[in-house]
């Protein structure tokens, strides 16, 4: 899975060298996020960074996205927690406000075991439409796929939702763009549920070439 | 007593008044005052004398002019007709105003005329044409059926323009002022009429100046007159739609986060959620209330597309005829002594 990511990431990075002006954009920003577990009591909330690379050519696309946050516990029989996830969504756009998206997404903790790694596939929609020339909105939902943990189990229910609002420059040199995240993984072990929920919120801005 | 009255009535009449300038010689005075006084051969003898002596070309042709009215006044016709045959030489073109002049002269002018091979009133008129496009006319008139050359002598060059049989009267040739299809060279030349019939001749010379000047280029256009361009960018009306979006979307999402949410788990404060919602449907509001962007009006950019084709097309025609302009020569010819057009 990892290697994946980092192969996707690379071939982005390449197509960005030789695509036209203002289809690429990278990005970073500040994000804040809750992450819950295994029934009532186990959650953890905290802040951290994310960094993202978005790319347009016709009517594909792809988002890279990376995210490092420090969360807490609300709960003292659990320890903090440091959490790494990527993203990684290539897109095809069917009618100019709506694209299908498929991708794949890693989470993993420090310290090992502290909460439930997850890889997954996810296959979506994505709709973007233009407020104004220079202000956007996109909302996304997709089914992940074949959820795989590190402390083992299967998944019912793996469904994540988004929403987003970008505003810039005319020339698009320029973007903020604010994000919202929800995802929920139905684990189950051996018969027993053991959800998987997380919240995220990410503020950025973006520099468009 | 009433029939001499009569006489000197009659012969008043049909002297004509000669309008002439003060003379320099005595004699011419003399003739032209004794013409004036009806004194016809006192108008003769003085005349006679006069044209003994050295005079002047207007002198000489004043006298010769008061003897042939006087001969004519007095019905001496072959000596009229003797007389207004040295005029005609002297000066082809001075003849009695049939206006103001008895018929009785004019008539003996024309059988004079007829009996004389000249060419006379030859007119170059001034002209201005771009070389090998237009021409100038040289009107001329004979006294008698002859062969008219009409011959353009100067700046190294004698060409020959007309060579034809023509009858007394008023004639035209047309010179083209070219040589093998390039202009003649800037300068002075003289333009010569001969009349030759059998062996008299009589040539009359015009002098004419030819100029060369650059042909004037037509103007670029800037617009085509009487079609604007339209504006390809109008700012539509405010309206709420970005607002509309922003909540449609972030409805559907929150909607969906909190109808997924996990009973299970405890989901917190859903700042996250407020927090982006929120910043979604104020983006929504503050792009519906400024001023909407302008946007392309697809008739107007292909109207102003066709409009800058058709202004191109036109200033290439332009161009090109100005490429074609520069390449000729504009000439002007005029009579030297004579008014520029």
């Amino acid at each position: 899975m990892r290697r994946a990511l980092l192969l996707t990431a690379a071939l982005a990075l390449a197509a960005a060298g030789s695509a036209p002006a203002q289809t690429v954009r990278f990005g970073i920003g500040a994000l804040g996020m809750t992450y819950s577990e295994s029934g009532q009591g186990l959650r953890w909330e905290g802040g951290g960074a994310a960094g993202t690379l978005w790319f347009r050519w016709k009517r594909l696309g792809l988002d890279a996205t990376g995210y490092l946050a420090k969360l807490k516990p609300d709960s003292s029989a659990v320890s903090e927690m440091d959490m790494l996830q990527g993203d990684l969504r290539a897109s095809f756009k069917i009618v100019p406000a709506v694209a299908v998206e498929l991708g794949i997404g890693h989470r993993a903790f420090d310290p090992e075991f502290s909460a439930q790694d997850v890889g997954f596939w996810r296959l979506g929609v994505l709709s973007e439409l233009p407020l104004a020339r220079i202000a956007s909105i996109w909302a996304r939902g997709a089914y992940l796929i074949a959820p795989q943990f590190s402390g083992g189990g299967e998944s019912g229910l793996s469904v994540e939702v988004a929403l987003g609002v970008g505003v810039g420059t005319a020339n698009g040199r320029f973007r903020a763009r604010a994000d919202y995240e929800f995802q929920r993984i139905d684990r189950e072990v051996s018969g027993a549920e053991l959800p998987i929920q997380l919240s995220l919120a990410r503020i950025g801005v973006e520099l468009g070439f | 007593m009433i029939r001499r009255l009569t006489l000197l009535v009659g012969l008043a009449l049909i002297a004509a008044p000669l309008a002439l300038r003060a003379q320099e010689n005595v004699y011419v005075r003399l003739a032209q005052q004794a013409y004036n006084d009806v004194d016809f051969s006192g108008a003769i003898d003085n005349a006679r004398r006069a044209l003994q002596e050295r005079l002047s070309r207007e002198d000489r042709i004043v006298a010769v002019e008061i003897m042939a009215y006087s001969y004519a006044s007095l019905g001496m016709r072959d000596q009229a007709i003797d007389a207004f045959n040295q005029l005609i030489f002297i000066d082809p073109d001075r003849e009695p105003d049939v206006e103001t002049v008895s018929p009785r002269i004019t008539e003996v002018y024309r059988s004079a005329l007829a009996r004389v091979l000249v060419v006379r009133r030859t007119v170059v008129d001034s002209s201005s044409f771009v070389a090998g496009q237009g021409s100038v006319p040289i009107r001329y008139e004979v006294s008698r059926a002859s062969r008219a050359v009409v011959r353009v002598v100067g700046q190294g060059l004698s060409l020959t323009i007309d060579s034809t049989l023509v009858g007394a009267g008023t004639h035209q040739v047309f010179w083209l002022a070219t040589i093998g299809g390039s202009p003649v060279p800037a300068g002075d030349y003289q333009v010569v009429i001969t009349a030759i019939e059998g062996s008299n001749e009589f040539a009359a010379p015009v002098d004419v100046a030819v100029r060369h000047s650059a042909v004037d280029t037509v103007a670029h256009l800037d617009s085509l007159p009487g079609y604007s361009e339209q504006p390809e960018y109008v700012r539509p009306g405010r309206d709420w739609k970005p607002l509309g979006i922003a909540v449609l979307y972030t409805g559907l999402v929150a909607g969906a986060a909190v109808a997924l949410e996990n009973s299970a788990l405890d989901v917190g404060e859903r700042k996250e959620l407020a927090g982006i919602s929120l910043l979604a449907i104020a983006t929504g509001v503050v792009m519906s209330i400024k001023k909407p962007d302008p946007e392309p009006v697809q008739a107007n950019i292909l109207y102003n597309q066709l409009l800058r084709e058709e202004l191109a097309r036109q200033n290439r025609v332009i161009s090109d005829r100005n490429v074609e302009l520069r390449r000729q020569t504009l000439l002007t010819v005029v009579p030297l002594g004579g008014v520029e057009p």
